[in-house]
């Protein structure tokens, strides 16, 4: 019993890694309506932004962190500008295949200004192994699932509470009534990108100390990041904390108990059993298109 | 304001371009052409005697050897420290004028350890560049490759990889310049059963081509002893997620493991390891090798840690000594178990052709009578004494090496 | 006396197909000027246009005096035009006095006299007021999205197709509130299908049709007209 409980610690640790970036995903998704398919990438930019600020340059972490925030934001920003508002107007295919290559440009983009290989992130939180009972708890991971909740709790309260979030809320559910409400579409799209490459940045230093900083950092998690999404509902706050934490779960349970030969492929499994019976997603809205 | 975005737009893509083009340039896989090469300086150019094998009097003959590995991507620092150890041989080489007839032509092409490119790499080296043998490639998974490629066309390869299937292929044109995984492990699994009585090993192995091959030997010398693995796990290339497989170890309650996983995957399984499971598991990584596993893990995470190699920095023969002093001056870092693979393989070459008596570079049998004097070859390198059997193997045995105080330390010599 | 709004030789186009060819029209302050025309003729586009949604490719617009035709539909509403658009289109997910807040989006002054006018005008919605839009009534949509769109105090309010799916009864009851704004000085641009009722209200009319202007003219005197009346009245 003890070990099921331990591998569902670790599968629900390792999920809300991937809740945080679904977070950030599907701010995007839900308000812009596109799938941010450089999500991941994003996040290894802002690794490497606080590889600079805390590691090279030895900036203290509560000043390298709201640094390497701030740089990753302007980059998304840019991107933002540069990239996607030309091709708001045409269609979605277009637009996600415009993601792609901006995650293969920022891939690249990291190895020529930062190298190849991978690079040595102190954890920020140190701390030895933490034991209740038989189970154990490795402290870096409680404080990511920490970090998830808070993340999580605040969103929710921005965007119910203050005009700006309500704003979002309202272009997520008719973008055009909401431009007719006089919501500034610029801003919003700013804020909503700006919000996304600031969890990701959060969710980048969080994960650099366990697996090193390096340019392909974002690929792997970054596919896991679209299954959680769908898995949980596009567009759906809770749907991204869920997704993610299943996500986690069913990698870890899956190596487990089935075989960790295929433990990267359990999840595409939950996608098609989600794909299949419900394809909104668990806590997706279905769309209903009046004709 | 349309024609404002277009022109930021394409400032910033020149810009782009105009960075990549500035990086130190790492040779173009795809392009030959455009390769770093290296040519031991030419000597004198006295008339010799003339014979009737000679090529035109006077001129040494230059051989294009084509040389195939890792410059770019995560393990660049391994391809480096070979090419290193290469340059110290040439150098040595050319003071002691061993060859009269030949000068040696380097073309060092990055295979970027991905095996389409180096299969490009490798048919461009042979069709269009035309060389006469080849040094290549450092991970298996990519001579697997392309060694059948240069035994079908005669070229000989000297293979500085640990993959022992090479030599069981029957081919005549593969040399390896160094020991084998099987040698290796051997190595490692005595020590663990026979030395130290250990009857509970794991094993975590990769689930790529060469991660399974070195899986298949493990299991076959472990059962050799009867034994069988408590913990036998795997785990993808990219996956850095080790908390179901380090569950899976500590609840087999083994005493030690062994990992096929390289340098940076070997570090963050190692950081998992000890975290959960603490210091007293022994661990044995193909990946400790690698020359920067210690920068990436730390003195104090790599201490225990064992690997095994033919060569290490740490044996106190005058040869491996002065090697390593040498290497030092040149680079300011200690060589790696690679740069001596590849000084023996740049050895082993010009010793074959200081032997072939100024043979015409351009005969259509040159390649041939190459890989005979290879395998004729009677040189004493850094990595031991060089004598090829008829597959193309000189060594099966290896060192067990471990970390201590930051240091390598001899822990078993076969 | 300037307009209060004036389209000049306005196009509009969906990709490749031509919505609106050159039309012009005015409204001038405390006029309620009714659009007219059959499905497809292109009045929900001049809306969109006007309040821009949709880019207009050529001609200008014109209110109070200044060109907005390429102004975003934020700066737009900021200067007083509001439009309450086809099809309700009320945030579903949205409580009915979010959405009424959500129409006072741009104001930084108390709101709560216009809450209550709305809740007046329109008791069912007071009755409903923590209701998920989503669940009201065709009707009931109909009378949050008018009120929603009030919650701004624009100076010019554009209605589109406010009739469209209502029953007869509740038809009546939308055109009661417009008459009811309309006298209360408040100038209106209001497009319609149902061509009785728009006359039943309007000061004057235009007619389009495949994005053209066909007839303008006074209210009045276009209800006697004998195209009118065969086309568009049916008698």
């Amino acid at each position: 019993m003890n070990l099921f409980l331990q591998i569902c610690i670790q599968g629900l640790m390792l999920g809300s890694m991937y809740a945080i970036l679904t977070l950030g995903y599907n701010i995007i998704y839900s308000t812009m309506g596109m799938a941010h398919y450089a999500q991941g990438d994003i996040m290894m930019v802002g690794a490497f932004f606080a590889l600079d600020f805390f590691v090279t340059m030895d900036l203290p972490i509560y000043v390298a962190i709201p640094l390497s925030v701030i740089c990753n934001v302007l980059v998304m920003l840019v991107i933002e500008r540069l990239a996607y508002r030309p091709l708001y107007s045409r269609s979605r295919t277009l637009l996600l295949l415009c993601t792609i290559g901006v995650s293969t440009v920022l891939r690249n983009a990291a190895q020529l200004i930062w190298g190849t290989q991978s690079f040595n992130f102190p954890t920020i939180f140190p701390g030895d192994i933490i034991h209740i009972g038989e189970v154990y708890l490795v402290p870096q991971n409680l404080w990511i699932l920490g970090v998830g909740v808070v993340m999580m709790l605040l969103l929710n309260l921005f965007m119910k509470k203050t005009k700006v979030g309500r704003a979002m809320q309202a272009v997520s559910m008719n973008r055009s009534a909401a431009a007719l409400m006089g919501v500034n579409m610029q801003t919003i799209t700013m804020i909503t990108y700006g919000m996304s490459a600031g969890m990701a940045t959060l969710a980048g230093v969080m994960l650099a100390p366990i697996v090193k900083v390096y340019s392909t950092m974002g690929v792997s998690i970054g596919a896991k990041v679209m299954i959680s999404a769908v898995v949980g509902g596009m567009g759906s706050m809770p749907g991204a904390i869920l997704g993610g934490l299943l996500v986690g779960l069913v990698e870890a349970l899956g190596g487990m108990y089935i075989s960790t030969t295929f433990k990267e492929a359990y999840p595409v499994v939950l996608l098609l059993v989600v794909l299949l019976n419900r394809p909104q997603g668990i806590l997706g809205r279905k769309k209903v298109v009046k004709v | 304001m349309k024609t404002w975005k277009t022109c930021l737009a394409l400032v910033l893509v020149l810009s782009l371009l105009l960075a990549a083009g500035c990086t130190p340039s790492k040779p173009n896989p795809t392009d030959p052409s455009k390769t770093n090469s290296t040519s031991a300086p030419s000597k004198n150019t006295d008339p010799k005697p003339s014979d009737s094998t000679n090529a035109p009097t006077g001129q040494k003959q230059k051989v294009p050897i084509g040389v195939a590995i890792t410059l770019s991507g995560d393990n660049a620092e391994t391809g480096r420290n070979f090419e290193a150890g290469m340059n110290i041989a040439l150098q040595e080489i050319e003071e002691q004028g061993l060859l009269k007839d030949y000068e040696l032509d380097l073309k060092i092409v990055d295979d970027q350890n991905d095996t389409t490119t180096s299969l490009n790499v490798v048919n461009e080296m042979i069709f269009n560049t035309k060389v006469k043998a080849i040094i290549g490639q450092i991970y298996s998974t990519n001579t697997l490759v392309t060694l059948p490629i240069c035994n079908e066309n005669g070229i000989p390869m000297l293979v500085p990889g640990l993959n022992p299937t090479f030599s069981q292929n029957g081919y005549d044109y593969f040399f390896r310049v160094c020991g084998t995984n099987e040698g290796g492990q051997t190595a490692g699994f005595e020590y663990f059963i026979k030395d130290l009585g250990l009857t509970k090993i794991g094993i975590i192995s990769e689930t790529s081509e060469n991660g399974q091959t070195s899986y298949g030997i493990a299991k076959k010398i472990m059962g050799s002893y009867g034994l069988e693995f408590v913990c036998d796990e795997n785990f993808t290339t990219g996956d850095k997620d080790f908390s179901t497989q380090v569950l899976k170890l500590k609840e087999s309650g083994a005493q030690a493991v062994y990992t096929t996983a390289a340098a940076t995957d070997a570090v963050v399984l190692l950081e998992q390891i000890r975290q959960v499971i603490g210091d007293d598991i022994l661990v044995l990584a193909n990946g400790a090798s690698e020359s920067n596993f210690l920068e990436l893990a730390g003195p104090e995470l790599a201490e225990g840690v064992l690997y095994y190699t033919v060569w290490t920095p740490a044996l106190q023969d005058q040869k491996s000594v002065d090697f390593v002093q040498k290497y030092e001056a040149a680079t300011g870092r200690q060589p790696a178990d690679v740069s001596a693979r590849g000084y023996d393989a740049t050895w082993i070459i010009a010793t074959a052709l200081a032997s072939m008596d100024g043979y015409d570079v351009n005969a259509a049998d040159f390649s041939a009578k190459l890989a005979d004097a290879i395998r004729n070859v009677d040189y004493t390198g850094l990595q031991g004494t060089f004598h090829y059997d008829d597959v193309g193997e000189a060594f099966y045995t290896m060192k067990l090496i471990t970390y201590q105080d930051g240091e390598h330390v001899v822990v078993r010599d076969n | 006396m300037e307009h209060v709004l004036s389209v000049e030789q306005v196009s509009a186009a969906y990709g490749s197909i031509r919505a609106l060819k050159e039309v012009s029209l005015h409204v001038d302050r405390g006029e309620c000027v009714a659009i007219i025309g059959a499905n497809g003729a292109g009045k929900s586009t001049l809306m969109k246009v006007i309040s821009g949604l949709l880019p207009a490719s050529s001609g200008t617009i014109r209110y109070e005096g200044s060109d907005i035709t390429k102004w975003p539909t934020h700066k737009i509403v900021a200067a007083g035009i509001a439009q309450v658009p086809e099809g309700r289109q009320v945030f579903s997910e949205l409580s009915v006095l979010d959405n009424l807040k959500m129409g006072a989006y741009q104001r930084k002054d108390d709101i709560q006299p216009e809450i209550d006018t709305a809740f007046q005008t329109f008791p069912i919605l007071e009755k409903r007021m923590h209701q998920m839009a989503g669940s009201l009534s065709g009707g009931e949509q109909q009378m949050l999205a008018m009120s929603r769109a009030l919650m701004s105090k624009p100076k010019l309010l554009l209605l589109d197709e406010p009739s469209m799916g209502l029953s007869p009864l509740l038809v009546k009851t939308v055109f009661d509130t417009v008459r009811r704004l309309h006298e209360s000085g408040l100038s209106i641009v209001l497009v319609e299908q149902n061509a009785r009722m728009a006359l039943s209200v309007a000061d004057r009319l235009y007619v389009l049709a495949t994005g053209q202007i066909e007839l303008e003219g006074n209210a009045e005197e276009l209800q006697q007209d004998p195209r009118v009346r065969d086309i568009y009245l049916g008698i």
